[in-house]
């Protein structure tokens, strides 16, 4: 799914609506982890626990209090509680009333408070301003916790995909790699429940960023409740609303006009190898509102927010600009009809429109593109709480996501640079009628957007958990069992606009002389074909505590996936065993240090492009009836090829899920009040990944060409595997320093060491289709960024203003030298191993965001930020064409950092 | 406590991980070995043999043709040669695009150490006036490629050549890749190659589009199915193996295939 950053290269990632500052709500819990928990120990003065304390806590994001008595330890555990801040107020008969301020509680955290109770004299409570723990000595979960009052600070670009990049061990884009993972490994869940794309595995929606609560990236180590996933886990939790009423509107622009530019970079024989920035043009704007509130005090909460999110990109020699117009819609309504029983629904959408998508000076108004796209999702959840030792949580979700692909609306208001209505066609007519024509090399593409594509992908989620809580056992063991099931569907319709499409190319590119017109015709008819899939999950796990000091999460996970292609034939059925085991250790017992680590195996039973890759509906006929017609055995030019309604595809029958091992061990130490400094290592080894290869053509020894194949018909039979040799290997080291909100400073700083190798890092690449270029396959991999340091963190100036800032320093990517292949059907030739040749430069990033709240008496808040974007204007290049290089070696970028830009935000809270 | 259970853990994690060393039962084997060509009916030196074709087909048989020759499929219609259905193959040196029109479809890789064999082997610029030199040649090479170096040439280079002479032989190694010997096939799959010394199986209509000065032209390719129908591009000249060789139960490495016939037309 597009994000907009396409839309608006600079950072108009998921532009999403500003909501709830002030807004508050229960966050239920999942079939995952959506809340944390609070362990209180109650003693005297002299250090004797006390059993019968009443232990009452409250907070803005939850409905009532919880109360809870305090065992013959002195303990309570109050578990499933929406993340944010607490009061915990501790009564004994005898003992003065202790309340505590301020506890944190963050998702799949455990926010310790000791409290030692006076003898009771004739005094008010006390209260006591607890600091927020920076080490959460019980879990040896490898991630971060983004809490909102760390992402209200800091330069985020309002985004939720991108956010994850604060994270140690975190890079790439919008669907990032996690330790090795390649970007669709990871699962994005939003209140527990994974909503990864079922096609492609990657993040599936955009969202308001402000009905964000708080969002939980964990990239290691994570317990058996989560799986479906080698990479990272990327958990958001939404806004819920409160016991007050809150309203925030608000609107932010970012024009880059006001960025410097970039001129066109030449080749010393004048040859053109990067475009002109002058002559683009940006400009991204999002209005946003959010309300939250009671609708029945302490019973039924709601927080709904919309926003309207626009984008404008035009590239350099285009005049109708991409135009991306997204409308983010979300509501929830929480209720709690009795106390052991807590009900959730929620369902947002958010229907996106892009036109003019090409963006291509070779692509004439008439043959431009829209994406519409969109998720509408539904979701209900039932939280019963049995007593204070158990949880039972059960929810549905129901998604829809949609992608429709085909030419542009036309319009009769000629003023504008936009595909022109003809004849007998109404305002926004969506031609699929008219033919379109493709030019390549530098041919003109012209009449009608030559293609139509819908795709509606579903998911339907039903999980369930109980969480049981025993305090006597051993220790202490909190234990979680759960179930999830997963029906997927893809059901997609695509064809031809008029069934048929004609193609000019310059067989010399950049030569209209040497231009020539080909037919294709192909099958009459749209085509349509649809593939289900079905995932079952279960978990059990345990949180055992044999010693206050000592934790160990042991956990089983079982994932079962089946994937069928377009007439039903099964393509995935694998099954896996994952064992979880991590241990954290507090040596000294007092929170200020710890000790963790552990083994995971975690797994990647597929997605729909897995079975996709074998469908059997393929695209039909095709006649061609250009120069070259009678001249069918010249395969080279790849002109007139016959592809007919044939698998041409091969399941090898033996096949594993591909999964990943993690080792990680780490050390933590606070420093200084609640400055914290820490160590990590972790090595992950991804094994048997989805590959395939190709086994019917013969190459000659040196892989440039084919000269045989095994069946007699010269085409590609591809093999769905999971090779031995699809692997990778990913070993990283990472220092810390971490301080949550304390003093007006909070800080989140990494310093990364790691090595990246494998033979893919993606799924089904040419990496074993040619098995000439075998030796040379495995080996450094793109997204390898052997150092990456960040620092992200933020100073509240008291009464004045807020400063956050968010640097980043990174390696740039390997890149290979390749060499022309005979085949042209892009396998280039590698000479050594990938990787080896050579990479980018490093580059770093300054953002700096400034922020002021003014009060405008009985009319609320008015909040004011300034964003400076990329602050030094580095544009060092992070990727580059890696086709065979330029004359003299030269490089040319794909893809450099955007400039300067600066974003106002200006928002208004009730 | 914890040091049992860091033990085990580890143990288990070792077991877990030597489940990555599953095995696909894939039928494909990888198969090496020379070819030797005996030197007396190489007129000329290793550089004026063309591309070596090797390949792995179901059996050989000399009776149909009349010479050493695969198994064929049914001849269709109005073919003279049947498919022969390879299991693999490869070849010892490919057509390579030399920068210039004028040697398009003549360059065979792994014979020549430098651009002035070229040159001198294939005639070209002698048209020109006056005629390129090495030097011009690898102006033209650089400009086209994008290469450094005149190494980056893959038709150039003493450690590219693919012969050296034995005992009477010019000798090359090989490596078939992923060769899949049907179970289900009559007769015993067998090593047969032949050397297409007049280079027919270049198709000159074929290859990449040149990029350089001038009208457009295409570089030359070999075509897809020498393997499949080597008979097609066999012309007076070329040489083969007169005795196939028999592939062994097991044995992967150390194959001969010994072209030893003067192919007449």
């Amino acid at each position: 799914m597009d994000d907009g950053a396409g839309a608006a290269p600079r950072r108009g990632a998921g532009r999403a609506a500003p909501g709830g500052l002030g807004t508050r709500g229960p966050a239920p819990a999942g079939a995952v982890e959506t809340t944390g928990q609070v362990k209180v120990v109650v003693s005297n003065e002299g250090g004797s626990t006390l059993l019968g304390a009443r232990v009452i806590l409250a907070s803005p994001e939850m409905m009532g209090t919880r109360t809870v008595t305090t065992n013959y330890k002195g303990e309570v555990w109050v578990p499933n509680l929406p993340p944010g801040l607490y009061q915990v107020r501790v009564e004994l008969t005898e003992y003065q009333t202790q309340v505590v301020e301020d506890v944190r509680v963050t998702i799949g955290g455990t926010s310790p408070v000791a409290v030692v109770l006076k003898p009771y004299q004739a005094t008010e409570a006390v209260e006591i301003k607890v600091a927020r723990p920076t080490l959460d000595v019980e879990s040896s979960a490898v991630g971060e916790t983004l809490t909102k009052e760390f992402l209200e600070d800091v330069p985020s670009s309002r985004s939720y995909q991108r956010i994850a990049q604060f994270t140690p061990g975190v890079t790439g884009g919008g669907n990032p790699n996690v330790m090795g993972g390649a970007s669709e490994e990871n699962a994005w869940l939003l209140d527990g429940v994974n909503i990864s794309d079922p096609v492609t595995g990657t993040f599936s929606m955009n969202f308001n960023y402000d009905s964000v609560q708080e969002v939980q990236v964990l990239t290691g180590l994570y317990k058996a409740e989560y799986g479906q996933a080698l990479g990272g886990i990327i958990n958001v939790v939404t806004e819920s609303g409160s016991n007050e009423f809150d309203l925030r509107t608000g609107v932010d622009y970012e024009n880059g006009q006001l960025s410097p530019r970039r001129d066109a970079i030449y080749q010393p024989n004048g040859e053109e190898i990067e475009s002109s920035e002058y002559d683009a043009l940006d400009e991204n704007l999002t209005v946003s509102i959010a309300s939250g509130g009671p609708i029945v005090k302490d019973r039924v909460w709601y927080h709904g927010s919309y926003s309207f999110a626009r984008s404008k990109h035009t590239a350099m020699g285009v005049e109708a600009p991409r135009l991306y117009r997204g409308h983010y819609l979300f509501a929830k309504v929480t209720a709690m009809p009795h106390y052991s029983h807590r009900l959730t629904v929620q369902g947002m959408g958010n229907p996106t429109t892009i036109d003019n998508q090409r963006q291509s000076n070779r692509v004439l108004p008439e043959a431009e593109r829209r994406q519409a796209q969109g998720n509408n999702l539904f979701m209900g959840k039932w939280e019963w709480f049995l007593g204070d030792s158990a949880v039972l949580n059960t929810q549905y979700t129901h998604m829809k996501e949609y992608i429709e692909i085909t030419p542009v609306p036309c319009t009769w208001d000629t003023s504008t640079p936009w595909k022109e209505c003809q004849e007998g066609q109404p305002e926004g007519y969506i031609d699929l009628w008219t033919p379109g024509v493709r030019g390549s090399r530098d041919a003109f593409s012209r009449e009608n957007y030559y293609y139509y594509y819908y795709d509606d992908r579903i998911m339907d989620n039903v999980s369930t958990d109980l969480t049981l809580y025993l305090p006597d056992f051993l220790g202490t063991m909190e234990w979680k069992a759960g179930v999830n099931l997963r029906f997927l569907k893809q059901d997609t319709v695509y064809g031809y606009t008029g069934n048929m499409y004609e193609w000019d190319r310059l067989e010399e590119q950049g030569d209209p002389s040497s231009a020539v017109q080909y037919y294709w015709v192909e099958r009459p008819g749209a085509i349509h074909s649809a593939g289900r899939g079905t995932e079952v999950a279960a978990f059990l796990q345990d949180s055992w505590k044999p010693l206050d000091n000592l934790t160990f999460d042991l956990g089983l996970r079982y994932e079962r996936s089946i994937f069928k292609n377009d007439v039903g034939r099964t393509i995935v059925n694998t099954q896996l065993f994952l064992p979880r085991l991590s241990f954290s250790w507090d040596p000294s017992g007092k929170q200020q240090s710890k000790i963790y680590g552990g083994f995971g195996m975690f797994g990647d039973g597929g997605r729909m492009a897995i079975s996709g890759f074998l469908d059997e509906t393929r695209s039909g006929y095709k006649l061609y009836l250009g120069e070259y017609f009678e001249d069918d055995s010249n395969y080279a030019y790849d002109l007139y090829f016959n592809n007919p309604i044939q698998s041409e595809y091969a399941l090898w029958p033996l096949m594993v899920a591909p999964r990943s091992y993690e080792f990680t061990l780490g050390y933590d130490q606070l420093v200084w009040e609640q400055l914290a400094v820490g160590i990590r290592f972790t090595t992950k080894m991804f094994r048997n990944l989805w590959e395939d290869d190709e086994i019917n053509l013969i190459w000659n020894g040196s892989g440039t060409s084919t000269i045989g194949a095994q069946t007699g018909l010269y085409d590609d039979f591809f093999r769905l595997r999971t090779p031995t040799l699809a692997r990778r290997d990913y070993f990283g080291w990472t220092l810390k320093v971490k301080q949550n909100l304390h003093r007006n400073f909070q800080i989140d700083a990494s310093l990364t060491y790691s090595i990246l190798k494998g033979l893919t890092d993606d799924y089904l690449t040419v990496s074993l289709d040619n098995p000439v270029q075998l030796p040379n396959e495995y080996g450094y991999l793109p997204a390898d960024r052997p150092w990456v340091g960040k620092i992200t963190g933020s100073y509240r100036i008291p009464k004045v203003f807020t400063v956050g800032l968010h640097f980043y320093y990174q390696s740039g990517s390997r890149f290979d030298r390749k060499y022309l292949s005979g085949k042209s059907t892009g396998y280039d030739l590698y000479r050594m191993p990938r990787g080896s040749f050579d990479s980018l430069g490093g580059y770093s990033q300054l953002n700096v965001r400034i922020k002021r709240h003014v009060k405008v008496g009985p009319a609320g808040d008015l909040e004011v930020a300034v964003e400076f974007l990329n602050v030094f204007n580095s544009r060092a290049a992070q990727d580059i064409f890696q086709s065979e290089l330029d004359e003299e070696g030269e490089i040319e970028a794909s893809n450099r950092q955007d400039p300067f830009a600066v974003k106002f935000e200006l928002f208004w809270s009730f | 406590m914890t040091k049992r259970i860091a033990l085990a853990s580890l143990v288990g994690a070792l077991l877990l991980a030597g489940t990555s060393c599953w095995d696909e039962e894939l039928r494909e084997i990888d198969l090496t070995g020379t070819v030797r060509i005996p030197v007396e009916l190489v007129e000329g030196g290793a550089s004026t043999l063309g591309p070596v074709y090797v390949g792995v087909f179901a059996d050989a048989d000399t009776d149909t043709l009349g010479f050493t020759y695969p198994f064929m499929g049914p001849v269709l219609g109005d073919q003279s040669w049947g498919n022969s259905y390879p299991y693999g193959g490869t070849s010892i040196g490919d057509y390579a695009f030399p920068c210039v029109q004028d040697g398009k479809c003549r360059m065979v890789t792994g014979r020549f150490s430098d651009l002035d064999q070229v040159i001198d082997s294939l005639g070209l610029g002698q048209s020109s006036d006056p005629p390129w030199d090495s030097e011009a040649l690898w102006d033209i090479c650089r400009s086209y490629f994008g290469y450094t170096q005149v190494q980056e040439l893959e038709f150039i280079g003493v450690d590219r050549l693919d012969f050296r002479e034995e005992d009477g032989f010019f000798v090359a190694d090989f490596k078939i890749w992923h060769v899949d010997p049907q179970d289900d096939a009559e007769g015993r799959p067998v090593l047969w190659a032949f050397v297409d010394n007049g280079l027919e199986t270049c198709n000159p209509d074929g290859g990449e589009s040149n990029r350089g000065d001038g009208p457009w032209f295409r570089e030359g390719e070999v075509f897809p199915d020498v393997l499949n129908m080597p008979g097609k591009y066999m012309t007076a000249g070329d040489l083969f193996s007169t005795s196939a060789t028999e592939l062994v139960v097991d044995q992967r490495d150390g194959y001969e295939v010994v072209v030893d016939g003067l192919f007449e037309g």
